[in-house]
C-alpha cells in the first residue's frame, strides 16, 4: 500500500531536497558533458557524416563486385568481401544511407500521425477519444513483427512499404503521449480557471501541449529511432525490406547467416546496427535525464 | 544496505550458474544416436504438408512417403537411367508405348496381414488421378485396370515410354485399399470432393514399405520405425528421425555430428567448407532460368526476339554458376546434366557483350529496361536475390537496365500464374526424372510457356516441330536425340534463358553407407542407409 | 507491443508510476467511492472493451489477408494443377475462397463462436490443434525467460538506482543498453555459433534429442509432462534444449526490463516521502524494502505482464533461428504463406492474452490504488 507523505515544515523540506538531490545526482554537473552523452553524440555524428558522405568515403563501389567472392578481412578489404565479391566495408557504410534516413522518416511520420490522432483524441474527447484509443489498442494488440510482416507481404517488399508498415505499428505510442499531455493540460486549465471550454482554450491547449509533451515525445522519438533501425533490419532479415542489391544491414546479416563460417559478412553489419542503436538509446537516456526535474532542479513540469 | 546488496548479488549469481550446471550435467548426448536403439537423424528444412500419397507433392513429404509406400517400380541409389522392379516383378510395354502390363509379386503383405494385390494398385492409382491435386498431374492421361490378381495394365492416352518412370514416383505409392476405404478414402471419379480420409494417413501408414509412421509433427519432427513385416531387405536403421532444422544450423550440426546423421539442404556454397570427415554426394538436377514474356500487350520489349537473344548473350553463365557453389555448371540447355538428353556442359554459351550490343543496335532498341520478378527465397542453398543481382549487373554491361522485384513466394506464384511478369526467374526441378517431362511444360502452348505468353501462334514453327518430335519418339534413345535437338531449338527461339545448374546434395557423416542423393524425386532413399 | 529486445514502452493504458502527484491526490480524495461496485464496474467495462477489441482484430486481420495479392490456390497447387480450372475451383470451394468476403467473414465468426478456428492451409490440421501444440512450446521458453528476466532486472535495477552515477551503475546501464540495441536474430545467430558450434554446450535447436520420444501430452510442455510421467532423463534433456532459447530471450527481456526498473526506482527514490523517511531517520534498509520496493514494483509488474504478452507472439526471430516449433515460427510461416485461418488464430490468441493481461493488471491497480480506478 502506498502511504501519503507526512507533512513537513517547508524550510526543512527545501534543505532535504537539496541534500538528497545531491545524494542522487551524478558526479558530473551538466547532462551534456557526461561521458554517456558525449559518446552517443559522437557516434551519431560519425554515422550521420558517413551517411551523408558515403558516395565519396567508400573505398569501393558497394554495388559492384570488386574482389574474389567470400574473402576474409584483409588489408585491401578491411571487412572482407561477400558472396558476390563486393566489399563489405563499403556496403556497411552505404547501409547507413538507407537505415538512418529511413529511421528518421519513420519516426517523423509516426510522430505526425500519432500526434494528430492524440491531439484530436485529447481535445475532442468522448467518442473521438474512444475510437482513437480503441484503434491504438487494436494496433498494439498485434505482435509488432507480425503486423509489419503482414503489411509488407501484402503490398510487396520494398523500402516504401517497409516504412509504411513500421509507421503503422508505431503511431499509437506517440498518440498516447500526446493525448495524455493534452489531457493533463486540459485538467489543469479546468481546475484552475473553472470554466468550460471556449475558443481561447484551443490556442492555449496547443501552446501548452507542445512544451508539455515535447519532452517525453523527444525521448520516445530518440529511442524509437533505434527501434526503427532494428525493425527495418528484422524485416530485411525476413526478406521483406528494401530490395537487392541495396546494402541494407539486415539483409546483409540474413545473407551472412547462410554461412556462419564466413563470419565477417554478418558480424560487421550487426556491429553497425548495435553501435548506432546504442547511441540513440544513450542519447534518449541523456535527454530524459536532462528533462527530469529532479536531477536539474525543475526546468519543465 | 551492503548486506542486502550482497545477498541480492548472491541470488543473481546462483541463478546465473544454474543453467550452466544443467548444461554441464547433460553435455554428453548430442543430437545423434546414444546407446541402445539404432537411430538415423535426418536434418532437413521441412517442406511438408501431408503423408498421403495421393496428395504428396512437397520434397520432405516425398522423401518420407517413398519409404512408407512401395511403388510398382523404383530406382536404385542415384541412377535414374533405368527403372528397377519393386512391387512389380516385371513389366511389358506394348509396341506403340501406350499400354504397359505389370506383373506383381505375390509375397507382399500390409501391416494388417492382408496381401497386396492388383485391386490395391488400381485403387491407389485411380485415387491419385481422381483426387485432382498437385500430385495427380503425372497420371492424368493414364487409366488403370486389373486383369487378374497379380496383373495390372496401365494405358496411356498418348504414346509415352516414360510411364514406368512416372510409376516410380512416391505419389504413386500403393496403399491398403480396404483399410483406406474404411477410413473414407475413395478412388471414384468424384474423389476430389468425396474423399474423406483427411489427415488419417499423416499418422497411420497404410503402405507396405520398409518403414511405418511412429509420430508426425509437420513443423518439427517426423519419426519412422522399421516395418517388421517388410517383404524386402530390412533397412539399416530401426528408427529414423527427420527433424526440421534451418539451413545454417544444418551446416553447423553435421560438421559437429559424431555419426548416424545426414543433412539434405546443404547445396551450393554451403557444402564448400565442410570438414573432410563428411561424405558429400550430389547430382546436378536443378536448373535456373529466366523467362521472358512473349505477349506484346505485357511488354513490347521482352516479346522482341532480338532483346531475348541480346539478354541471353549478355549473361555470364559461368559467373552465375560460381555463385551456386563448387559443383555447379553453366547451363547449355534447359535440361540439367543429370538426365539423359542433356546437352554437353562445355557447350554452354559464354558471355558476349559485343554480340548483345550488336543485336540491340540492329533491332534499333535503345535504353532497354525491364522488370525482373522473382521469389525472395533461398532455394537449394542459394539466395535467389544474389543470382538476380548478378544478372542485373551483367545486363547493365550491355546497356540493359533490369529492375529487380522480389516477392514473397505466394505472391510470386500467383503473379506467375497470372502471366503478367515481364521477366520471371525461378528454379526448375523436373516432375519426374526424365528430360522429356520438360517438354510437357515448356513446349509452345504448354503450361509454363502460356504463363509467359508463349502461345502456339507466337511460337516459331521450329519449336513446335521439335516438341512434337520429342513426343513422337517411342524409344528412350529416340527421345534422347529428340531432346537434344529440342534444346538447341529452344536456345534460339524460346523465351527461356537457362543460366546454371546445381545439385541437390546429401551430406552424410563418415560412418554411413548408402546415403546418396537421388534425383529420382525422393532426395534420398532412407531405407538404403546403414552404418558401416 | 514490444518486440523482444526493443526498449520498454510505457504500459498501454496506465500511469507509468504510482500516482503520488498532486492532482490525483486532490481528485482522489474528492471522489472516493464504495469499493466493490467500482471494481465490478471496472471489470465489466473492460470486458466489454476487450470483446470489442477482439472483434476489431478479426476484422482487421481478415481484411489485411484478403487484400494481399496472392491467391492461396496458386501458392498451394502445382503449376499444372492450378492451370486446370477444375482443380483450381475444387481447391477454392474447399477452402471457401469462392464466397464473397462478407460471407467468408460471417462464416468465420460463426465458427469461432462454436470453438472452430478453421483449418490451417499449411499444416492441414485444425488451427486449434496447431495452437495447442505451438502455444505450450512458446510458453515453455517465455515463462522461464520472464522469470529470470524479472529476477535479474529487479536485482540489478535496484542496485543500479541505489548507486546512481557510480561505475557499477554505468556498467549495468551499458550492459542493458547493449542488450536492447542488439538485433535479436543476430544475437541468436551469434549465440548459436558460439555456444553450440564452438563450445558444444547446448544442442543445435529443437525441443528434444532424437533418441527420446515426447512424453505423453498433458500440458504440451515437455518438461512438465516428462516430470509428470516420471521420465527423468527426458526431463533433463528437454531442459537442456531450453537453455539456449531461454537464455537468449532472457538476455533480451532483461535489458528492457532493467532499464524500466531502474528509472522506476529512481523516481520513487526521489519522491517526497522517501526524502521524508530519510529525514525521519529511518534506516536505509527499511526504506529500501518497504517503500521503494513496493512502490517501484507496481509499474514493473505492469511492464512485465505486458512483456510476457509480447513474448508470446514476438519471439519469431529467435524461434526461427533455433528451429523452436512455437507460436512465433507458426505465425511467421502463416504470414508468409497467406494462411488466413492460421494468421487469424494466432492474432486472436495473442490479442486475447494481451487484453487479458491488461485487464488483470487494471484490476490489480484498482485494488491496490483505488484512486486510479476512480479517475
Amino acid at each position: 500500500m502506498i502511504s501519503l507523505p507526512p507533512v513537513l515544515d517547508a524550510a526543512k523540506a527545501k534543505r532535504l531536497n537539496l541534500k538528497t538531490s545531491r545524494m542522487l545526482r551524478t558526479q558530473f554537473g551538466s547532462v551534456w558533458t557526461r561521458p554517456w552523452t558525449v559518446i552517443s553524440l559522437a557516434v551519431i555524428t560519425i554515422w550521420t557524416f558517413l551517411a551523408i558522405t558515403a558516395p565519396w568515403v567508400v573505398p569501393f563501389d558497394p554495388l559492384k563486385p570488386v574482389g574474389e567472392n567470400l574473402q576474409a578481412p584483409s588489408s585491401t578489404h578491411w571487412f572482407g568481401t561477400d558472396e558476390l565479391g563486393r566489399d563489405v566495408l563499403s556496403r556497411v557504410i552505404a547501409g547507413s544511407q538507407l537505415s538512418l534516413p529511413l529511421a528518421v522518416i519513420i519516426v517523423v511520420f509516426s510522430l505526425l500521425v500519432g500526434g494528430i490522432v492524440g491531439l484530436l483524441a485529447g481535445y475532442l474527447g468522448r467518442t473521438v477519444d474512444g475510437i482513437a484509443m480503441r484503434l491504438a489498442d487494436l494496433v498494439l494488440a498485434f505482435p509488432q513483427i507480425i503486423l509489419a510482416m503482414a503489411v509488407t507481404a501484402a503490398f510487396g517488399p520494398s523500402t516504401g512499404n517497409a516504412v509504411l508498415a513500421l509507421v503503422i505499428v508505431s503511431w499509437p505510442l506517440y498518440a498516447r503521449i500526446i493525448r495524455s499531455s493534452v489531457l493533463s493540460v486540459r485538467e489543469q486549465e479546468y481546475v484552475v480557471s473553472g470554466h468550460l471550454l471556449g475558443s481561447g482554450m484551443f490556442k492555449s491547449l496547443v501552446k501548452d501541449v507542445i512544451p508539455n509533451s515535447a519532452g517525453p515525445a523527444l525521448v520516445m522519438s530518440t529511442i524509437e529511432l533505434g527501434n526503427a533501425i532494428l525493425m527495418l533490419a528484422a524485416l530485411s532479415y525476413l526478406g521483406l525490406g528494401p530490395r537487392p542489391p541495396a546494402a541494407e544491414w539486415g539483409a546483409m546479416i540474413a545473407l551472412g547467416s547462410q554461412n556462419l563460417s564466413n563470419w565477417w559478412i554478418s558480424l560487421f553489419p550487426g556491429l553497425a546496427i548495435l553501435t548506432i542503436v546504442m547511441a540513440f538509446n544513450m542519447l534518449g537516456d541523456s535527454i530524459q535525464d536532462y528533462l527530469d526535474p529532479r536531477s536539474r532542479g525543475g526546468k519543465l513540469r | 544496505m551492503k548486506k542486502a546488496n550482497h545477498s541480492k548479488l548472491a541470488v543473481v549469481a546462483i541463478l546465473a550458474i544454474v543453467p550452466l550446471v544443467l548444461t554441464a550435467c547433460d553435455a554428453s548426448p548430442d543430437s545423434s544416436n546414444g546407446g541402445g536403439s539404432q537411430t538415423l537423424t535426418v536434418d532437413n528444412s521441412f517442406v511438408l504438408k501431408t503423408l498421403d500419397p495421393g496428395f504428396v507433392y512437397e520434397q520432405t513429404g516425398a522423401t518420407i512417403v517413398h519409404v512408407l509406400y512401395d511403388t510398382l517400380v523404383t530406382f536404385d541409389g542415384s541412377d535414374v537411367s533405368e527403372v528397377k522392379p519393386s512391387l512389380a516383378e516385371s513389366f511389358e510395354p506394348s509396341d506403340d508405348a501406350k499400354e504397359f502390363t505389370f506383373t506383381l509379386r505375390d509375397d507382399v503383405t500390409f501391416t494388417d496381414g492382408s496381401a497386396l494385390d492388383s485391386e490395391d494398385v488400381v485403387f491407389s492409382l485411380n485415387r491419385l488421378k481422381n483426387l485432382k491435386g498437385s500430385a495427380s498431374q503425372i497420371v492424368s492421361s493414364m487409366s488403370f485396370s486389373a486383369t487378374d490378381e497379380n496383373t495390372v495394365v496401365v494405358t496411356s492416352d498418348v504414346a509415352n515410354p516414360d510411364v514406368p518412370t512416372i510409376l516410380a514416383q512416391p505419389s504413386t505409392g500403393i496403399m491398403n485399399s480396404e483399410v483406406a476405404a474404411e477410413n473414407g478414402a475413395t478412388d471414384a471419379d468424384d474423389a476430389a470432393t468425396t474423399d474423406s480420409i483427411g489427415t488419417y494417413l499423416d499418422t497411420n501408414s497404410l503402405g507396405s514399405g520398409p518403414y511405418k509412421i511412429s509420430s508426425y509433427d509437420p513443423s518439427s519432427k517426423v519419426v519412422l520405425t522399421a516395418n517388421p513385416d517388410y517383404w524386402g531387405e530390412a533397412p539399416g536403421y530401426d528408427r529414423v528421425v527427420l527433424q526440421n532444422v534451418d539451413v545454417q544450423n544444418q551446416k553447423l550440426t553435421i560438421a559437429k555430428s559424431s555419426g548416424d546423421e545426414v543433412a539434405l539442404d546443404l547445396s551450393g556454397a554451403l557444402s564448400a567448407d565442410l570438414p573432410d570427415t563428411v561424405q558429400i554426394s550430389g547430382v546436378p538436377d536443378t536448373s535456373y532460368f529466366l523467362s521472358l514474356n512473349q505477349d506484346p500487350a505485357v511488354s513490347a520489349l521482352t516479346s522482341n526476339r532480338a532483346f531475348v537473344n541480346a539478354l541471353r548473350a549478355s549473361i555470364d553463365n559461368e559467373g552465375i554458376a560460381k555463385l551456386f557453389g563448387p559443383d555447379a555448371t553453366a547451363a547449355s540447355g534447359v535440361v540439367p546434366p543429370a538426365f539423359a538428353g542433356a546437352l554437353d556442359p562445355s557447350d554452354a554459351p559464354k558471355q558476349d557483350i559485343d554480340a548483345a550490343k550488336k543485336l540491340l543496335a540492329d533491332a534499333a532498341i535503345s535504353n532497354p529496361s525491364a522488370s525482373l520478378v522473382y521469389p525472395a527465397i533461398t532455394y537449394r542453398g542459394v539466395d535467389l536475390g544474389t543470382i538476380v543481382t548478378k544478372v542485373q549487373a551483367d545486363a547493365k554491361e550491355a546497356g540493359i537496365t533490369i529492375e529487380l522485384t522480389p516477392q514473397p513466394i505466394n505472391v510470386f506464384l500467383d503473379g506467375q500464374a497470372a502471366g503478367q511478369n515481364e521477366i520471371g526467374f525461378s528454379p526448375n526441378s523436373l516432375n519426374y526424372p526424365v528430360a522429356a517431362s520438360l517438354v510437357n511444360n515448356m513446349a509452345p502452348g504448354a503450361s509454363t510457356s502460356l504463363r509467359n505468353g508463349w502461345t502456339i501462334e507466337r511460337a516459331d514453327a521450329s519449336a513446335i516441330d521439335a516438341s512434337e518430335a520429342v513426343i513422337a519418339a517411342t524409344t528412350p534413345e529416340g527421345r534422347v536425340a529428340a531432346m537434344q535437338e529440342w534444346q538447341r531449338v529452344m536456345n534460339e527461339v524460346s523465351p527461356f534463358i537457362p543460366m546454371a545448374n546445381n545439385s541437390g546434395i546429401v551430406v552424410a557423416t563418415e560412418n554411413l553407407d548408402g546415403a546418396v542423393y537421388s534425383p529420382a524425386g525422393w532426395t534420398i532413399d532412407l531405407a538404403d542407409i546403414s552404418s558401416k | 507491443m514490444m518486440p523482444v529486445g526493443a526498449q520498454e514502452r510505457p504500459p498501454a493504458s496506465h500511469p507509468s508510476a504510482p500516482a503520488v502527484d498532486a492532482s490525483s491526490a486532490i481528485c482522489g480524495s474528492n471522489q472516493r467511492k464504495p469499493f466493490m461496485p467500482l471494481l465490478l464496474k471496472t471489470i465489466a467495462k473492460r470486458l466489454l472493451a476487450t470483446v470489442a477489441l477482439l472483434w476489431g482484430v478479426t476484422v482487421v486481420t481478415f481484411l489485411l489477408v484478403s487484400v494481399v495479392p496472392g491467391d492461396p490456390a496458386a501458392a498451394n497447387l502445382s503449376q499444372q494443377a492450378y492451370d486446370d480450372p477444375e482443380i483450381r475451383e475444387a481447391f477454392r470451394s474447399k477452402w471457401g475462397l469462392d464466397q464473397p468476403l462478407i460471407v467468408q467473414y460471417g462464416q468465420y465468426l460463426w465458427n469461432i463462436l462454436h470453438g472452430d478456428l478453421g483449418v490451417s492451409q499449411q499444416t492441414n490440421r485444425p488451427v486449434l490443434e496447431d495452437l495447442s501444440r505451438y502455444i505450450p512450446a512458446t510458453i515453455e521458453i517465455a515463462i522461464p525467460a520472464m522469470v529470470i528476466a524479472i529476477i535479474v532486472a529487479v536485482a540489478l535495477g535496484i542496485l543500479s538506482a541505489m548507486r546512481k552515477g557510480s561505475a557499477l551503475d554505468n556498467g549495468i546501464r551499458v550492459l542493458s543498453l547493449t542488450g536492447l540495441s542488439t538485433p535479436p536474430f543476430w544475437l541468436a545467430l551469434v549465440a548459436l555459433y558460439v555456444f553450440f558450434y564452438i563450445f558444444g554446450w547446448v544442442p543445435n535447436g529443437g525441443r528434444l534429442s532424437n533418441m527420446y520420444d515426447p512424453p505423453p501430452t498433458i500440458t504440451g510442455m515437455y518438461t512438465i509432462d516428462a516430470l509428470a510421467a516420471g521420465q527423468i532423463t527426458v526431463f533433463w534433456d528437454a531442459v537442456w534444449h531450453l537453455a539456449l532459447p531461454v537464455g537468449i530471450l532472457a538476455v533480451l527481456t532483461t535489458s528492457g526490463l532493467l532499464r524500466f526498473v531502474r528509472s522506476s526506482m529512481l523516481e520513487v527514490l526521489d519522491s517526497d516521502y522517501i526524502r521524508a523517511a530519510v529525514a525521519k531517520g529511518l534506516p536505509r534498509r527499511i526504506i529500501t524494502w518497504r517503500h521503494v520496493f513496493k512502490a517501484g514494483l507496481l509499474p514493473v509488474l505492469t511492464v512485465s505482464a505486458l512483456t510476457m504478452a509480447s513474448l508470446m507472439g514476438g519471439a519469431v526471430l529467435v524461434e526461427q533461428v533455433l528451429s523452436w516449433p512455437g507460436l512465433g515460427q507458426y505465425a511467421y510461416k502463416s504470414a508468409l504463406g497467406l494462411d488466413l485461418q492460421a494468421i487469424l488464430g494466432v492474432t486472436l490468441f495473442v490479442a486475447i492474452v494481451y487484453t487479458g493481461i491488461n485487464l488483470i493488471v487494471d484490476v490489480l491497480y484498482t485494488v491496490i490504488d483505488p484512486r486510479i480506478g476512480a479517475k
